[in-house]
């Protein structure tokens, strides 16, 4: 026991010593001790994209590929043939549109209810709001298979209340249902993000918007959204990137156009045996989404930069 | 200040919201009770079978095993380098921070497919590992690290520098200033983050489903029996389980959280 | 150090950077031998199957000699497994339908069988064993196991129709009640069939193009796309759709339910028929078991089991040992080779490539 504490003594005495060696080098230090995270991350990320976008000048046959590097798939997207994977990016980026603007325009009241109307537990809301989201996501997409489905919750439900005599078709297999089910699969993620920005609202500017004359609404408009902006427009781009590749949700309760453009990458590098083709689609994909969460935050940006004039 | 009507509007619009996040998970529960194959109304009768069904099934159980490892593993790695980016980047100044966030960043930006494929490629192509657990640990570290950075930044962020440089001064090296001032102080954020980094995995589906070898994880397992349904009622018994588990594993953090030090009135997490 | 001075030290703060460290890369390793150990606990041989088809009564003989299962992961589509096995998956045998086979070969994962070391090799239908790509200059790489139809199944109490025709599944009385199979090898044939095709598997550019059309016309009148046989059975229960294509045993499913259900058999331009089996993987780890384990899956008894399940079994003692009645219940014959001689028996396309393109063209709203 002595032996080993004189040894942690000796440790912490001698790296006293080179900590003040260290003290007069912060870059260095800081450098050092975030190098093992960019390693991991530079090892993981970067390199496999590299891979891809060299992988898309390939060629496949079979099972086997030819490296020669080439054109061909790039031809292939941007000739007749590639028709399909743009008119498959458009899809997916209306699905994910439509379910970005419902999943923000529900959990932005939420978020404010729980910022400004509750007083205590708040932890407690947020606590609420996380738990549903400890499911697996596929269950709760079945879930809703289960309710909107033609003998599912709200049919059979309105069935023997009276109110209907045959199932409602439209609830289940068409994009509307692959909007509530994505609505639902976001809604802890929007409501955070948009919750975190609110609550960091200094309330005595509130209080000064009203001491100069603001109703509600106009209080609301002036000071709070804008203020709550970073948060909602976070909420937004953490819904809307993700959902642009989500095939699993569409297949599920999209019925006959629930096909998209994952579903197109999927089968490249399975069934269809044309990796190349799919390393340039889903190039293409990550240039698309880029370009336009880049449009996204200079139209955002310049708003706010008139709003200040 | 508040207008009354439009308090009402968002109590209303609060009990809504809430009926419509609870609404398909309570289905779970409810449905793993009732003596029918089939998830529909009307409910059969009320029955345990399922849940003895899903104990004697080994696979799925199998799966969640697998799943609970890669989960405490990929945890583990993504906070322990989330917090030496969180320290870096809140302690200490160095060029090039903008590049190095957007770099850690960059896999929350990027959808999971292209992450999927990308990896593949690169381990099966260029490495020519096989497919297993490991790769898919290494995949979901990928997508949680920057989740550990950035609650962890959150959390470095909120105390005082002084504390340390005082631990400093009094003559502390870097590694015990680090266990005896500073974690403590963190400790909240390193649960919140395992927690999220956790969650975040053991739920992952798409990662997990180009990057795994012979086990599949859970949500693998359960998206197999998804679309030959005559299992499902087992699934949902453990559906049911694991939000149980969650309900009380969130519980004892809470409690946690409330006896440890926590210096900060009004935290967010 | 044990635990408790373990805690005493992490709360003193007194535990050194070298202990802490000692103490992860333990609990590291911990995790990383528990994985692999946790891999070798069992010694079973490796059945890669359907899903559905991982029940004890489809290899009693490999139970009751070796008191356990198989390991048997499963799939949903021959595609995922054929992917998974080439990404480094370790199976023994696996169950790929005859119409998969040509892919699975030239992927050049199967090691050929040798027949005489087959208990049952000699009962099994030659028709079967002899299918395209099974065999190769005198080695089998294919022992055929299960056989069954594709067909269209209907509620004759919904539907009103003068003849058994695959064109009920194009008739637009019944828009929103249909369903297609979204498998591009079933629903390309199918439309190629009910355009009158010589070769449904192997169609021309114009034979093509005229069964996209009519795919195309037909989306409209689906209301879902299925990929399990479970979806379209509980949907055609519940009366949501009144017609689907679908396999044999989804029909006495639903009899069993007491649903008034028919399987077309045959429509008037033909039934489409398959046959599914096993093979064996290059470095298959078990070997022997992996015997044992076909011997099993293609005996009579597990034959009897098949049957009753729906469909057909390979083994000729099988449907001996099942009986006429329970053959005629499942409207198995006797003699698959008169059935197959009937039927069309769906093989792998030659120009699949073409055929996926289009099926995902139509899929993706031409």
């Amino acid at each position: 026991m002595t032996a080993i504490g004189t040894a942690a003594g000796a440790t912490s005495r001698g790296s006293n010593a080179l900590s003040q060696l260290w003290l007069r080098s912060e870059s260095l230090r800081g450098l050092t001790l975030i190098s093992p995270t960019l390693v991991v991350m530079f090892g993981m990320m970067v390199a496999p994209i590299i891979v891809t976008i060299v992988q898309s000048f390939w060629t496949q046959n079979g099972f086997q590929f030819d490296r020669t590097p080439t054109l061909g798939s790039y031809a292939v997207m941007l000739g007749q043939d590639g028709v399909i994977y743009w008119r498959l990016i458009g899809r997916s980026l209306w699905m994910s549109f439509t379910a970005t603007v419902a999943v923000v325009a529900l959990a932005y009241p939420m978020a404010y209810f729980m910022a400004f109307r509750v007083t205590r537990h708040k932890l407690l809301w947020i606590i609420l709001i996380t738990i549903p989201f400890w499911t697996s996501y596929l269950l709760r997409v079945f879930a809703w298979k289960v309710i909107l489905g033609f003998n599912g919750a709200i049919n059979s439900g309105l069935i023997q209340a009276g109110l209907i005599k045959q199932p409602l078709e439209f609830l289940l297999y068409n994009p509307t249902a692959v909007t509530i089910t994505l609505a639902h699969a976001w809604a802890a993620y929007a409501i955070l993000p948009i919750y975190v920005s609110l609550e960091k609202i200094d309330r005595s500017l509130l209080e000064a918007a009203t001491d100069l004359g603001d109703g509600p609404v106009k209080r609301f408009l002036r000071v709070t959204f804008p203020l709550s902006l970073p948060g909602t427009i976070a909420a937004i781009l953490m819904v809307f990137i993700p959902t642009v590749g989500d095939y699993v949700t569409p297949s599920l309760v999209g019925g006959t156009d629930g096909m998209m453009i994952g579903n197109s990458i999927a089968m490249m590098y399975g069934r269809a045996n044309n990796q190349p083709l799919g390393a340039v689609i889903s190039i293409v994909m990550m240039l698309v989404i880029a370009v336009l969460v880049g449009l996204f935050l200079l139209a955002v940006g310049r708003r706010r930069l008139l709003q200040k004039a | 200040m508040h207008s009354p009507t439009i308090s009402r509007l968002l109590v209303t619009f609060a009990v809504c919201y809430l009926i419509f996040l609870y609404a398909p998970v309570l289905l779970l529960p409810l449905f793993s009770f009732n003596d029918n194959v089939y998830p529909n109304f009307p409910l059969k009768g009320f029955t345990l079978k399922w849940y003895q069904q899903m104990l004697r099934d080994q696979p799925l159980l199998d799966a969640l095993w697998a799943s609970a490892r890669v989960g405490i593993a990929v945890s583990f790695v993504s906070t322990v380098l989330g917090l030496f980016a969180a320290k870096a980047m809140t302690r200490y100044s160095f060029p090039g921070k903008g590049t190095i966030t957007s770099l850690i960043m960059l896999p929350l930006v990027v959808p999971s497919i292209i992450l999927g494929i990308a990896l593949l490629t690169l381990v099966r192509q260029v490495f020519d590992l096989d497919l297993s657990l490991i790769t898919v640990t290494a995949s979901h570290v990928l997508i949680c690290v920057p989740l550990a950075m950035l609650v962890l930044m959150a959390r470095l962020e909120g105390f005082d520098k002084n504390l340390e440089e005082a631990s400093f001064d009094l003559g502390e090296g870097a590694w015990r200033t680090f266990w005896r001032v500073t974690f403590p102080l963190i400790l909240p954020g390193l649960v919140s983050s395992f927690l999220l980094c956790f969650t975040t995995s053991f739920d992952e589906f798409l990662l997990a489903f180009f990057l795994s070898g012979t086990q599949p994880t859970l949500p693998i397992y359960i998206y197999g029996l998804l679309r030959f349904p005559t299992k499902i009622p087992g699934v949902l018994a453990m559906g049911s389980c694991i939000l149980m588990i969650s309900i009380l594993v969130v519980a004892f953090s809470e409690w946690f959280r409330r006896r440890g030090i926590d210096s900060q009135q009004g935290s967010i997490v | 150090m044990n635990k408790n001075e373990l805690i005493d030290r992490m709360r003193a703060g007194t535990l050194s950077r070298r202990q802490f460290g000692q103490i992860l890369a333990g609990a590291g390793l911990a995790f990383t031998t528990m994985g692999v150990r946790a891999a070798r606990a069992d010694d079973q041989a490796i059945y890669f199957t359907w899903s559905g088809y991982d029940d004890p009564g489809f290899f009693p003989g490999y139970v009751k000699k070796y008191g356990a299962n198989p390991q048997l992961p499963v799939f949903a589509t021959a595609d995922e497994a054929l992917t998974k096995i080439r990404g480094g998956f370790q199976v023994d045998v696996a169950h790929p339908c005859n119409l998969d086979l040509k892919r699975w070969r030239e992927a050049d994962v199967l090691q050929p069988i040798d027949t005489s070391r087959l208990a049952n090799w000699k009962d099994l239908f030659p028709s079967l064993t002899q299918v395209a790509y099974a065999q190769d200059s005198g080695k089998q790489y294919f022992v055929p196991i299960d056989w069954g139809n594709t067909s269209v199944l209907y509620r004759p109490d919904l539907v009103d129709i003068k003849e058994e025709s695959w064109s009920l599944l194009f008739d637009d009385r019944y828009k929103g009640k249909l369903s297609m199979s979204g498998d591009a090898a079933d629903a390309v044939p199918i439309a190629g069939i009910v355009n009158g095709a010589k070769d449904p598997f192997n169609m021309t550019a114009d034979e093509l193009a005229a069964a996209k059309e009519l795919l195309i016309k037909q989306k409209p009148l689906l209301r879902f796309y299925w990929d399990s046989n479970t979806t379209v059975e509980q949907s055609l229960a519940s009366g949501e759709i009144v017609a689907s294509s679908a396999w044999n045993s989804s029909l006495y499913t639903l009899l069993d339910q007491g649903v008034n259900a028919k399987f077309m058999m045959p429509p008037k331009e033909g039934i489409m028929a398959y046959v599914c089996g096993l093979v064996v993987t290059k470095d298959a780890p078990h070997l022997d078991k992996a015997y044992d384990l076909i011997d099993a899956i293609s005996s009579p008894e597990a034959g009897v089991w098949l049957i009753n399940y729906g469909y057909g079994h390979s083994n000729k003692k099988a449907l001996e040992l099942a009986g006429d009645e329970l053959l005629k219940k499942r409207n198995l014959p006797k003699d698959p080779d008169e059935f197959f001689a009937k039927c069309i028996l769906q093989k792998p396309m030659e120009n699949v490539d073409n055929v996926l393109k289009m099926f995902e063209e139509v899929k993706a709203g031409a």
